[in-house]
């Protein structure tokens, strides 16, 4: 496009006067953003004292749990359709015969590497008993990778954490509950 | 000497012992107080995971209040490294030679799920270095895709607890010396430097 | 449009006009390899088709690394090269596509090459060295041809199908 071309739209400057060459108009313009911010309410979540607001705890993704049926067993049955849906491969299941009547297998070791998970949510769609469902823990941190492996033990016991303040998913958000 | 209970404790030397306006600590203590109250972060964003870096040195998460939030444009001013993103095999001596750059003592938070471990590039990732634990030691892991700023501030809270916890006989021999280095890069990829020069100063000469 | 163009371009360049699709939504035609520049320039300069933007330039390796899969294709293993281009004056597109060889005279690791045009249109340049990079096509006459997004040093064309990923890169253990 050449600058002689009929559809371009020359726009002019605008003339400014003595205030405004002064950078009057601005000063005031950008005092006056300071001075609101002064006295508007804060921003600023102090966050180790104060917890964030999580709207809507079942259905937000952070650490995992494994969850545990009414005789206090666990849940999963060792399908292993979480590991299968699960895109950076993060769960490993070991799945063995099981000893109760009413399922065919459970896991005997269920592994979740909570460091390669990316909180996805696709292994608690996938899961036809509802065992596996992310909760709202979002502040994981670990000082080794060795911590940060959840083994079916510690999985269980973030059940038994936060069993209270997020009940098993209904049917509602997509469980079968 | 003076027993302070019945357990026959002896009292402490010299805390509490002067009026209120005076306060006595260890030189440890001092330190590790200073240390841990202005950690220095440097600019560190390789992918998605730093806009939410950005967001924990902002206003409504604001890393200031933990002395943290003096982001730095070079390595030389900065404490902290937080690795926030996708490393690539191509960044990766780039991440080692800015770790080596940085003044002792130094800190290292792997933040996000690629950095941690590949994440979703795990498996056909070609270019992803599968943890940046394989470039530089890290100290605090971050997971998440990406991590909520809480969380990065939960890590920093524990780079900080390391930090109370160091000890000044023991600082002596923190300047490990990190055996496998990476060539150094120049602008268009990697040199071999040769082995009998210094490569830090033939550097202009090798690039040209 | 594009049934005009082609048979406008089979008399100006004959047998070098080796295929082509008009019904499709994206119309292609099919060049031979050694044409292209010719026949980029003629659409290029063209005062009537005037396709003055080149939008990318596609490598796309046709190979099936699974014996099962590869017996249930109708193609031989082949590498295309698919240019897109625009016209903004005019308000037309068109796809231009090369077909190669996977290895040059059948070879393993001799790149396939075709003739660059980046004589014709600037922002060829960086597309073909991003091409060479991930597909391992040598474009014959590029100002500039080295790797873009790998490492200098990297070793194969990571896009290409049978490419096998590095176990380890300058001491980084890979997975």
């Amino acid at each position: 496009m050449k600058t002689d071309d009929p559809n371009i739209n020359w726009v002019e400057e605008p003339k400014l006067g003595l205030a405004g060459r002064m950078y009057l108009p601005l000063l005031i313009g950008g005092l006056t953003t300071t001075a609101r911010h002064t006295v508007s309410k804060k921003v600023t979540v102090s966050y180790p004292e104060q917890e964030p607001e999580i709207a809507n705890k079942l259905i937000y993704r952070g650490v995992h749990r494994l969850n545990k049926d009414e005789q206090g067993r666990v849940k999963c049955v060792a399908c292993f359709l979480c590991a299968t849906a699960c895109p950076a491969h993060c769960i490993d299941i070991i799945g063995v015969e099981s000893p109760w009547p009413d399922r065919e297998k459970y896991p005997e070791s269920f592994v979740i590497d909570e460091l390669r998970c990316i909180y996805c949510g696709m292994c608690e769609e996938a899961c036809p008993v509802d065992a596996v469902e992310l909760t709202s823990m979002y502040n994981l941190t670990g000082r080794s990778r060795e911590e940060m492996i959840f083994d079916k033990e510690k999985l269980l016991s973030v059940y038994d954490a936060t069993k209270d303040d997020e009940p098993m998913k209904s049917a509602e958000f997509g469980g079968t509950v | 000497m003076t027993v302070s209970n019945e357990l026959n404790l002896p009292k402490p030397w010299i805390e509490g012992r002067f009026e209120e306006n005076v306060i006595t600590t260890t030189v440890e203590q001092a330190i590790n107080w200073a240390r841990q109250s202005s950690i220095w972060p440097m600019t560190f964003g390789l992918a998605c995971c730093a806009i939410e870096m950005m967001a924990a040195g902002a206003s409504r998460y604001d890393m200031d209040r933990f002395g943290a939030g003096a982001f730095r444009a070079t390595p030389r001013q900065a404490d902290l490294m937080i690795v926030a993103g996708t490393v690539t095999y191509k960044m990766a001596s780039r991440v080692r030679r800015l770790y080596n750059l940085m003044p002792d003592p130094k800190f290292v938070i792997a933040m996000g799920a690629c950095t941690v471990g590949g994440g979703p590039y795990f498996k056909w990732g070609y270019h992803v270095v599968k943890g940046v634990d394989l470039v530089v030691p890290v100290d605090v892991y971050v997971p998440g895709c990406p991590p909520r700023p809480e969380a990065l501030l939960e890590g920093l809270m524990r780079i900080q607890d390391k930090i109370r916890g160091h000890k000044i006989h023991v600082q002596k021999g923190t300047n490990i010396k990190i055996p496998d280095e990476l060539p150094l890069p120049h602008h268009s990829g990697y040199v071999d430097a040769p082995a009998d020069q210094d490569p830090l100063l033939d550097h202009q000469k090798i690039t040209g | 449009m594009a049934q005009d163009l082609l048979s406008r371009l089979k008399g100006k360049f004959g047998d070098s006009i080796t295929g082509a699709n008009t019904e499709n939504m994206d119309p292609w035609i099919e060049v031979a390899p050694e044409a292209i520049v010719e026949v980029s320039k003629y659409l290029s300069t063209e005062p009537d088709l005037k396709f003055d933007m080149l939008n990318c330039i596609s490598g796309v390796d046709y190979l099936h690394t699974d014996e099962k899969k590869a017996k249930k294709v109708d193609w031989e293993p082949h590498t295309q090269v698919v240019y897109h281009l625009s016209s903004i004056s005019n308000k037309h597109t068109l796809v231009l596509k090369v077909i190669l060889p996977r290895w040059k005279d059948g070879k393993e690791g001799q790149l396939p090459e075709v003739p660059s045009v980046a004589g014709v249109w600037r922002t060829a340049d960086w597309h073909e060295r991003e091409v060479y990079d991930l597909n391992g096509i040598f474009f014959t006459g590029h100002p500039n041809l080295r790797r873009i997004l790998c490492p200098e040093d990297w070793v194969g064309h990571p896009l290409r199908k049978d490419y096998e990923q590095p176990l380890e890169y300058h001491g980084i253990r890979g997975r």
